[in-house]
């Protein structure tokens, strides 16, 4: 009986220490998510991404597990990760099941937009990593930033008002509604989405984009038919909106602007300094 | 009959055995090697001797991971290649010979458009609407309301062709249409509805995976497609017999009322179970049945078998590109078999107009 309760003792103090090691080999299904690992200085511990982690460019060059949404059991499995990093929305679940019974770890963060999801994405990550310091001098960083941007934002009397386009591929134009990434951070920068009638990315009427009245157009910076580029402005309906009258489009790296990863104080300075370019900036520094 | 014709026959005959043969011994090689190679490195050595301990044959030495891949991801996931490829293949036959249309295939009848109905309402209000159904069949919603869909809309199909008459096929051909269209439609307003996640989900569901292949749809597909494996091949000689034309069929004895809505039934159960468990994998009920016509002939007592077979090899191999082209990344499958199959289909159409044979 006293050496059952012994060896009780001795399995239970020595289990966390074999099983709790900081994993040295990680497979990353969301790229925020990569980008934090990064940031960490912990890249050495990837062996697999997605292909949403184009950031930092060098992620890109990691073996591929393929779309976050629609990633194979035996693709992950075959990297031999200890653990696999992902959101709510990466899956199938029936997959990550599969990925979990095979023995891997997966710790899943949250896919809201929202900078406590930021915070508990960088935490979380530092402590799975055992780089606790590092994950709060990163969200220090990120928090400062963010109060920067505040600072600013606290003389805006006006705030300005803006419409994402997500794209204007095959003749209309697909517009963020309430309930996204994109209109969490217009939010974030100070301005007010344009369009708050319906949720998610929808295709709205030349009328409606007229009848919104944005002062400011927001877009991701990428090629092709998402684009629409300089000529969006001179497009009909476009071209009656006070956007279009003062020329205030918007452009910036989509992961960088809707990531809600470790550059989100980046991005919600540069889109502050985009969206209040008359901003007093030497009346914050006090 | 003559001596020389029984000896054409004869001749025919052991012509169809040998291919079944070859054919099926060729299924089983690929079903051993789509066991056996994957993204990751198992040697087939390792993979054939956790089957064999699985089986009770011999002890395993594999590590735990690589035990898991093989019989709990790699198995049941080749099995479900096999099971849906026999299912696609025998009822795009049957349905060909029901309609007498070498174009006909399962989603003539209602099949598909049914079944991607009902996923698509469970992927975009499956968090909302049918949240209850959600709590009751977990993980299994959507394969059990794709189920649900295809066999609703096929009897629906059906209903709406049937007159005191009979079952009419050109009715039945312009229902199935106009049923396509309204799920279509159906489908078009929810995909509309979607959020970003659930449309990749959508888009994804459309382009067929064996992906989610467990034990669990292996054993719930497997008994449905069983049923249609069974029971299509005895209505062989009465396929045989519509070929001849429906009046025909009814001089030669058959009830043809009967055999239509059993054919149909069965086709509803067949295809509606694959497409729950995999998706839209196009082309395989077009081009099997086709592959095998050209080579063996249109009697569908070598027919039926014979599709059975090749559509399980087809699936197979297809899978096994699906899963080790882009590797660790997976290609949807249902990409694979069209871009394999529509180039074929064309190939075969312009060599039989210049022939006339169709």
């Amino acid at each position: 009986m006293k050496i059952n309760v012994i060896w009780l003792f001795l399995c239970t103090s020595l289990m966390p220490a074999l099983v709790l090691g900081a994993p040295q080999s990680i497979v990353s299904a969301d790229g925020s998510l990569t980008e934090i690992v990064y940031a960490l200085q912990q890249q050495h511990r990837l062996v697999g991404v997605d292909t949403t982690s184009k950031y930092p460019a060098q992620a890109a060059t990691l073996p591929q597990i393929g779309y976050k949404r629609n990633i194979s059991a035996e693709g992950v499995l075959s990297l031999a990760p200890q653990v696999l990093i992902a959101t709510e929305d990466s899956g199938p679940d029936i997959i990550l099941k599969q990925i979990a019974e095979a023995g891997v770890t997966i710790e899943r963060y949250s896919a809201k937009p929202g900078l406590a999801v930021v915070r508990e994405k960088i935490q979380g990550l530092a402590k799975l990593l055992e780089v606790e310091a590092a994950g709060d001098a990163l969200w220090q960083q990120v928090s400062t930033d963010v109060a920067r941007a505040r600072a600013k934002l606290s003389q805006v009397k006006e705030p300005v008002k803006v419409m994402f386009v997500l794209s204007t591929a095959g003749g209309s134009v697909l517009a963020s509604g309430a309930d996204t990434m994109a209109d969490a951070i217009i939010g974030l920068a100070g301005g007010v989405n344009a369009i708050s009638a319906f949720t998610g990315y929808k295709p709205i009427s030349v009328e409606a984009i007229v009848s919104a009245a944005p002062d400011v157009i927001l877009m991701m910076a990428r090629g092709g038919d998402h684009g629409g580029g300089e000529d969006l402005l001179a497009r009909e309906g476009f071209k009656l909106t006070p956007a279009a009258i003062n020329n205030r489009l918007v452009k910036m790296d989509g992961m960088l602007m809707l990531g809600f990863g470790p550059r989100i104080g980046e991005a919600i300075n540069r889109l502050v300094a985009d969206f209040y370019p008359r901003l007093d900036v030497a009346a914050t520094v006090q | 009959m003559s001596a020389s014709a029984q000896l054409a026959v004869d001749a025919k005959a052991l012509k169809v055995k040998w291919s079944l043969m070859v054919l099926t011994v060729a299924m089983f090689i690929a079903l051993l090697i789509s066991v056996g190679i994957g993204p990751m490195k198992i040697s087939m050595y390792d993979a054939l001797s956790v089957i064999l301990a699985k089986a009770g044959f011999m002890e395993s030495q594999v590590s735990n991971v690589v035990h898991s891949i093989v019989s709990s991801i790699r198995l049941p996931r080749s099995l479900l290649a096999v099971l849906v490829g026999s299912s696609l293949a025998v009822c795009g036959a049957a349905m060909q010979g029901l309609f007498r249309n070498p174009l006909a295939d399962p989603g003539l009848i209602g099949v598909t458009g049914g079944a991607s109905l009902a996923a698509v309402l469970m992927i975009v209000l499956g968090g909302t609407t049918f949240s209850w159904l959600y709590s009751y069949l977990g993980d299994y919603t959507l394969m059990i309301a794709a189920f649900s869909g295809a066999f609703c809309t096929t009897m629906l199909v059906s209903k709406i062709a049937t007159t005191s008459f009979g079952t009419s096929v050109t009715s039945m051909l312009l229902a199935g249409i106009a049923i396509g269209i309204v799920t279509g439609a159906g489908v078009g307003i929810l995909t509309f509805m979607a959020d970003d996640a659930q449309l990749r989900t959508l888009t994804f569901w459309a382009m067929g995976s064996l992906g989610g292949a467990t034990w669990s749809t292996v054993l719930a597909a497997g008994t449905m497609i069983s049923i249609t494996l069974f029971c299509l091949p005895m209505h062989a000689k009465n396929l045989n017999a519509l070929l001849l034309g429906e009046s025909e069929a009814r001089h030669l004895g058959v009830n043809v009322e009967k055999v239509k809505r059993q054919i149909i039934l069965l086709a509803a159960v067949g295809v509606g179970a694959s497409v729950a468990v995999s998706g839209m994998i196009g082309f395989v009920g077009l081009i099997v049945p086709h592959i095998v016509r050209l080579t063996l002939g249109p009697d569908h007592r070598y027919l039926i078998p014979a599709c059975a077979v090749l559509g399980a090899l087809f699936l197979l191999v297809a899978d096994m590109i699906s899963r080790t082209i882009i590797a660790p990344a997976e290609l949807p499958i249902g990409l694979i078999t069209t871009i394999i199959g529509g180039p074929f289909f064309i190939a075969m159409l312009v060599s039989r107009t210049r022939s006339n044979q169709l």
